[in-house]
């Protein structure tokens, strides 16, 4: 008997529908797959076999074809047992007859017949609404996860017999609902603060600065000087996630497998990234036989931190130059070539020398000149040109950290969401979000200068012999702190500031 | 580039090289040749300049150069750079002294200062054939020049063992006199002119320990520099830097009265009125002709 069973199968963050056909024929018992496998799939057969029969199902040693269609795009993933058990107990006829056009099956099957979870069930499930599946049965740790998709019935399963028992509707399954509001309803506070952060105030102001605009950030100072502390805590003033985001960052944790836990069905917090220095370029933008998604992809919507960047090596370096303009990464191999967004707000930090401490009133720096320059030379000018923000971190002294109040996330973070909130106004119909996004078009259209701060962005161009590069910065950030103060049109004093936030273009 | 090549027999060849032992055979000189009969003090230290050092190189050079006596120097990183810029700041003449030939200008990081050196009417000299490279055996008898066309050497920061020693030793050799700056005893750029002021050389701690060993620049007139006038809005930060540079951390613990961002907006206009500079890491201090 012939048997047709659907199942989703990514292709990057898009899904194809795959139609498992199982076909019994009478002759010498075998097991045949095809349809392009790779190895996980294949063995499967294994597992199946196993599982059916520690089930307490019985198995008929019998010619099993099994047929994956499309026939022509590679599958992989241990995901499909569940859907070819389920295809080979209905060919058997242990499955009464019914139509499961509108199902689709995931999960991984263990020997002794539990469905184990998988990755990547949410983006299948939203894919999966697109074909028209009304139902869905996933793993059980999986079930929260994919209820986020609404309009789906997920059910949960937690071994073979369960699923075999729903379809002949033995017994009753519930349906699993989550309750979306209640994953942003914030039912703990943030455990990281910048209240906890004395002083350092400039710096605090340029990160406020640069979560209004989205702009990317380089700290600049002496060790111990606070800049990792100040940097983790930049997604406490990022505006709240909208249902959106937070799906399409899901999404893409959901593929690399980083959803840990029932409780984490959908991740309602900008991510936070910080790879540690030895990482890859393949590690940093994605990579593998079929690309799965990199730390910049991790970071889509929120902040990827590169601690101690000339620490990095030059290539992984130089690959983040596309994505931080794009925003988004293709990554091509032989298995597939595959596209992920990489919107993330990039704040990086280093020394000013190799030694740390020049400049500092603290500790003599060691190092001479040339080691110096050497070593901030380690940073290519074009990607410090991405950077718009680039700020000395001064040492703080022990006595000046003692009874000082610092303004909490909660205070600062209402502003940056009023700075935002006039740029999506501003920006509504031109397909950007933010100051960072402005091409030369548009900042020629909403950065026009008054005379006063056309004098001093001269001034300051003759002074400290700016770059063209470094003009378009500093209109971008002028806008950005306009904004933040409310005003229509840019004035001197934000130009003044502006300019401070550029401390390696003067040096 | 345009050399001129001075004999032993030369009439430009100064008298004063003549008189130390193993007098260079030949000059390659660039720029401007005269300064080679003025008098001048060789300004001298550490490649590797501390924060120490770069504050009294600038208080000494500046009073040197203010009174238009040639600072000569070797052109190296650090110290010699620091001497030769003030020199060119207050516009005084400079001596160069390379190592090297003058088509293998070295170090390389110091070609912006070469050139300043020579727009600014200064000179630079060498025993080199123009297309010598850098060698490390024979780069410090150049010291020996500076030594010998100066009229005393200002030692500023040496190590325990460095170049500044060699020339010091030179000196000695030559019976030039030897100032040095002391300075703490753990500081490991202060070994050295530590030890030179122990074993006989002149303990500087104002201009004038210098200049009262030389009659003739006893009656040299300081060039009085003109302070700009601050504006109102700008003095309060002013009068913090005028005591010590300061981060902006620090800035801002001592004015009460404004927020950051009014600080920031200061700081931006006083650095385009060249009131004050922002050092790269350092924080902000006053630019040297409003101190």
């Amino acid at each position: 008997m012939l048997s047709n069973i659907k199942t989703i199968a990514l292709q990057g963050l898009d899904g194809i529908i795959i139609t498992i056909e199982v076909d019994i024929t009478e002759g010498m018992p075998s097991w045949e797959i095809v349809g392009l496998p790779d190895a996980s799939i294949k063995e499967s057969r294994e597992r199946i076999k196993s599982a059916i029969k520690n089930s307490g199902i019985e198995f008929f040693n019998k010619k099993y074809i099994v047929n994956l269609s499309p026939a022509d795009i590679r599958k992989e993933g241990a995901m499909l047992d569940l859907p070819i058990a389920v295809g080979v107990l209905a060919s058997t006829g242990i499955l009464s007859e019914g139509e499961f056009n509108d199902t689709i099956f995931i999960g991984e099957l263990a020997l002794d017949g539990s469905v184990r979870k998988v990755n990547g069930v949410l983006p299948i499930c939203i894919e999966a609404l697109k074909y028209g599946i009304k139902k869905v049965i996933v793993p059980i740790e999986n079930a929260n996860e994919a209820a986020v998709v609404q309009n789906l019935e997920v059910y949960g399963v937690s071994n073979l017999i369960q699923v075999v028992n729903f379809l002949n509707k033995k017994i009753n399954l519930q349906r699993t609902i989550v309750d979306i509001e209640k994953f942003f309803k914030k039912t703990e506070k943030d455990i990281l603060n910048f209240s906890e952060v004395s002083g350092q105030e400039n710096v605090k102001r340029a990160l406020e600065v640069a979560a209004a605009g989205s702009h990317n950030c380089l700290l600049v100072g002496a060790p111990g000087s606070g800049k990792t502390m100040m940097a983790r805590r930049v997604t406490t003033i990022l505006p709240d996630l909208t249902f959106e985001e937070s799906l399409q960052i899901t999404k893409i944790h959901s593929i690399a497998g980083k959803i840990k836990g029932e409780n984490e069905a959908l991740i309602t917090r900008r991510p936070f990234r910080s790879p540690h220095h030895t990482i890859s370029p393949h590690g940093i933008i994605g990579g593998g036989k079929i690309p799965k998604p990199g730390e910049i992809s991790l970071a889509h919507n929120g902040v990827l931190f590169l601690d101690e960047l000339p620490e990095f090596s030059r290539n992984t370096l130089e690959v983040l130059r596309g994505p931080l303009e794009d925003r988004v990464v293709t990554i091509s191999r032989v298995g597939a070539s595959l596209s992920y967004p990489c919107n993330f707000m990039l704040i990086a930090s280093m020394n000013p020398c190799p030694c740390g401490y020049y400049g500092s009133s603290e500790k003599e720096c060691t190092c001479d000149e040339r080691k110096r320059n050497m070593y901030r030379a380690r940073i290519s000018g074009p990607l410090l040109d991405r950077i718009d923000i680039q700020i000395d971190v001064p040492s703080v002294k022990y006595n000046n950290f003692k009874n000082s109040v610092s303004e909490s996330s909660e205070e600062i973070k209402s502003r940056v969401d009023k700075a935002r909130k006039i740029q999506n106004e501003r920006y509504n119909n031109l397909g950007i979000f933010s100051n960072s996004e402005l091409t030369p078009k548009l900042i020629r259209k909403f950065c026009t200068l008054n005379l006063e701060s056309e004098n001093i962005m001269q001034k300051a161009f003759e002074k400290f012999k700016f770059s063209a590069r470094a003009y378009s910065r500093i209109l971008k950030l002028a806008r950005t702190i306009a904004d933040l103060d409310g005003k229509e049109n840019i004035e001197a004093v934000h130009i003044t500031e502006a300019i401070q936030y550029r401390c390696l273009d003067k040096s | 580039m345009k050399y001129i090549k001075i004999d032993y027999k030369d009439n430009l060849y100064p008298e004063k090289l003549k008189k130390i032992k193993n007098s260079p055979k030949q000059l390659y000189a660039i720029g401007n040749i005269d300064l080679l009969k003025e008098d001048m003090i060789a300004i001298i230290g550490t490649r590797y300049i501390t924060n120490y050092g770069k504050k009294y190189v600038k208080k000494f050079a500046k009073e040197i150069a203010l009174r238009n006596i040639t600072i000569i120097s070797g052109m190296a990183l650090g110290t010699d750079a620091e001497a030769h810029k003030i020199a060119l700041k207050y516009n005084s003449p400079t001596i160069a002294v390379l190592g090297t030939g003058l088509n293998n200008i070295y170090p390389i990081e110091n070609i912006k200062l070469f050139n300043d050196i020579l727009e600014s009417n200064g000179l630079v000299i060498t025993e080199c054939l123009p297309d010598i490279e850098y060698n490390c055996k024979v780069f410090p008898k150049r010291n020996r020049i500076i030594s010998g066309l100066s009229n005393g050497i200002l030692v500023i920061e040496a190590g325990h063992r460095s170049g500044t020693g060699i020339t010091v030793k030179y000196a000695i050799e030559q019976k030039k006199p030897i100032f040095a700056i002391p300075g703490k005893l753990d500081d490991t750029y202060s070994v050295g002119t530590n030890r030179f002021i122990k074993e006989g050389a002149n303990l500087v701690t104002d201009i004038s320990d210098i200049l009262n060993f030389y009659p003739q620049f006893l009656n040299k007139k300081r060039k009085s520099i003109s302070v700009k006038k601050v504006k109102s809005e700008y003095l309060e930060i002013y009068n913090l830097l005028k005591n010590k540079s300061c981060n902006i951390e620090e800035i801002n613990r001592n004015i009460k009265n404004k927020t950051i961002i009014e600080i920031t907006n200061i700081l931006t206009m006083m650095e385009l009125d060249d009131i004050i500079i922002k050092d790269f890491g350092n924080g902000y201090k006053l630019k040297e002709e409003n101190a």
